[in-house]
């Protein structure tokens, strides 16, 4: 305690560091987004588009009414996402959830396809979307956090339950999609998220949410440290542990929600980011918490320009001459799901 | 578990029997009777035992109702039994092909087949199926073999997920907006199967029901523990091994002609149980088969009829069913439970 001081201060500088890089990442994604993209047009093309110097209109177009909203849309629901996952590994004591492990992305979605079918009136705007998500998301995480009582929400019984409810929502949410005969293409997009064909409309019915809920969350972070330090010794701060554990869950249910009813139940961002950026800057919300949300934003929108360029080089038997895009949900999945393994073994020793 | 009891014989299960064989005969009277055409009991009786009827009668009857109930009798069957074995070999009441990255292993190779157009003759997809049933199977229970029991569960969800999820990249990349091939790979259909995949399924069902049922002695001896067992002159890994294998044959071929339905696998073994009051695995197997084959074809007719003309594939409805009972059972088994 005698030598806080130094070691705050450099913890401090790690962060800015941290951050700074991040941010730095961040804009050199967005401008390979941009401008690598999948199009006949060159990526030099782009670049004149970008510097306002184009005369091409279908370039500009591109840059401007298509590729820039996807960009920002996908920075600002990892973000979201990684909050969440931040918010939900803290509260319920435990490395393993995630937003769409534990089942608050299946019922949002849900919540949504429910919605769509049986009050497409209600569907006006994209906001009322978010908040019908957000209904269905909390109501799940409550859901999930009684079923397992308070004790059994350490561990990996949490993790199990999560999963095994997500599947009884994917199993609805599909049957409710075949029953309106949307098939395929809305079962990927919901059930395991993409970002292709996100336009300006859907970035206008993110944003308000994304930021007052993203500030929200920070604003909970100094609780949510004391939180960190356990129920008694929280308790004995001062602190209404009962209500400040509602009112988190409730923050991370409702980012999760408002993401979900833009960009769908993308899996395991929200359980990469976090952990890596506790490694980066230490488990204090404080810090971890803008972090873990830099570093999702990061992730997601790397994933996104992967799973747009896959097709660009992939060249399978019988494949040559499809052009489709893939979800972004895939490819987390496929990076999530061994991180997920590396964690489960790290959590349970022997 | 309750290795300590005493084995029942085969008399509790004299009434469950009894009911279950009730149910599938009603089911599959009903499965023949109704659809998008309702045949009379006489005009129907007339078709499958007079060779009465027009062509189109006798073609939806003989050739498209007939078939599908028969499949889904052998695949339930053969699901139940896996289930049995998993559950028996691993000690572990929460063990299931789903929930062990089997059928999604399976379905992620039979997907490359179909939609990368491999050519790979027909009756050699169980084996590929097998292959990719086994290596992810393996390596669940390999990786999760010092973290317990709910640890290999998530596990094996992990590895589901991950197969899951190149299955999207493949059927994405790959044929546009086949809602055909999802049914297949990732919800688990019956519809629109013939004669022709009864007829794949069957010698796989023949040859390997039985070394099933060979085992369940083994399994027995595997239930009282490993300690025991090893006592008691079994050679535990040798044993479990060669069940898992089995078990994992048994939902490959499955898995290749409908692709994974969930959930059967599991709860089939529990209602048997339940049931019969038995734990020796001799009257579980073969029960739990009946009881999986019964709890299939309901599941497919109601799927079926309940929304006709739509047809929702019957995996989503066992997944709904049966995640739901399954859920439940994670929840109560809370204060009993020592695996974490």
């Amino acid at each position: 305690m005698a030598n806080g001081g130094p070691v705050r201060a450099s913890a401090r500088r790690r962060l800015l560091l941290v951050c700074g890089a991040l941010a730095a990442i961040l804009l050199l994604l967005a401008l390979l987004h941009l401008t690598y993209g999948r199009s006949a047009l060159s990526s030099s093309d782009m670049w004149r588009a970008l510097l306002g110097t184009s005369e091409d209109a279908g370039a500009r177009h591109i840059l401007w009414q298509l590729r820039l909203p996807r960009v920002l849309v996908g920075l600002m629901a990892g973000a979201m996402l990684g909050l969440a996952g931040a918010i939900l590994q803290i509260v319920l004591r435990n490395p393993l959830v995630e937003p769409s492990l534990i089942g608050v992305s299946a019922g949002s979605v849900l919540a949504i396809v429910l919605a769509m079918q049986y009050a497409p009136t209600l569907l006006g705007s994209g906001w009322r979307l978010a908040l019908l998500a957000m209904v269905g998301g909390i109501g799940t995480t409550l859901a999930i956090y009684a079923l397992n009582g308070r004790k059994g929400n350490h561990g990996a019984r949490l993790a199990l339950t999560g999963i095994v409810a997500t599947s009884i929502l994917q199993a609805l949410t599909s049957l409710l999609l075949l029953r309106q005969q949307q098939g395929l293409a809305s079962i990927l997009l919901w059930n395991f998220g993409s970002l292709n064909g996100r336009v300006w409309t859907h970035w206008q019915s993110l944003w308000p949410w994304g930021l007052t809920l993203i500030a929200l969350a920070l604003l909970l972070a100094r609780k949510a440290a004391v939180l960190r330090l356990g129920e008694e010794i929280a308790s004995g701060l001062g602190l209404a542990t009962g209500r400040t554990r509602l009112q988190l869950l409730l923050v991370a249910a409702a980012l999760t929600a408002a993401a979900v009813s833009v960009v769908g139940a993308i899996g395991f961002i929200g359980l990469i980011g976090p952990h890596i950026a506790s490694r980066l800057v230490g488990g204090r919300p404080l810090r971890l918490f803008p972090v873990s949300a830099l570093l999702s934003a990061v992730l997601l929108s790397g994933a996104d320009w992967v799973s747009q360029s896959m097709t660009l080089t992939l060249a399978l038997p019988g494949l040559e001459h499809r052009v489709s895009s893939l979800p972004v949900g895939a490819v987390t999945m496929l990076l999530g799901a061994p991180f997920f393994l590396y964690l489960l073994r790290r959590s349970r020793p022997g | 578990m309750s290795g300590s009891r005493p084995y029942r014989t085969g008399r509790a299960a004299m009434l469950p029997v009894l009911l279950l064989c009730l149910l599938l005969a009603v089911t599959m009277a009903a499965g023949l009777k109704w659809g998008s055409r309702v045949f009379d009991w006489s005009a129907l009786s007339a078709i499958l035992w007079a060779g009465g009827g027009g062509t189109l009668e006798r073609t939806i009857v003989l050739d498209i109702r007939l078939p599908r109930i028969l499949l889904g009798m052998l695949v339930g069957a053969m699901l139940a039994v896996a289930g049995t074995l998993m559950q028996g070999a691993l000690r572990n009441r929460l063990a299931g092909p789903e929930l062990l990255g089997v059928s999604a292993g399976s379905s992620l190779a039979i997907a490359t087949i179909t939609v990368l157009h491999l050519p790979v003759p027909f009756h050699l997809h169980p084996l590929l199926a097998l292959s990719g049933g086994l290596l992810s199977g393996g390596a669940v229970v390999l990786a999760a073999r010092s973290i317990g029991g709910t640890g290999m569960l998530l596990t094996g969800m992990a590895v589901s997920a991950m197969l899951n999820g190149m299955l999207v990249v493949l059927i994405a990349l790959g044929t546009g907006n086949d809602v055909n091939l999802l049914y297949a790979y990732l919800l688990g259909s019956l519809a629109n199967r013939g004669w022709e995949q009864v007829a794949r399924l069957l010698p796989w069902c023949l040859i390997v029901l039985p070394i099933a049922l060979g085992l369940a002695r083994s399994v027995n001896l595997l239930q009282l523990g490993e300690e025991t067992a090893a006592g008691l002159g079994v050679r535990v890994e040798r044993i479990r091994l060669t069940v898992l294998v089995v078990s994992a044959l048994l939902v490959a071929a499955t898995v290749a002609q409908c692709g994974p339905i969930g959930y059967i696998a599991l709860l089939a073994p529990h209602l048997t149980r339940a049931m019969t009051r038995a734990q020796d695995t001799r009257v579980v197997l073969p029960v739990s088969a009946l009881c999986g084959a019964a709890l299939l074809t309901l599941a497919d007719q109601a799927a079926r009829l309940w929304l006709e003309p739509m047809e929702i594939p019957v995996g989503v409805w066992t997944t709904l069913i049966g995640g739901s009972v399954f859920l439940l059972y994670i929840v109560l088994r809370r204060g009993g439970g020592q695996h974490g």
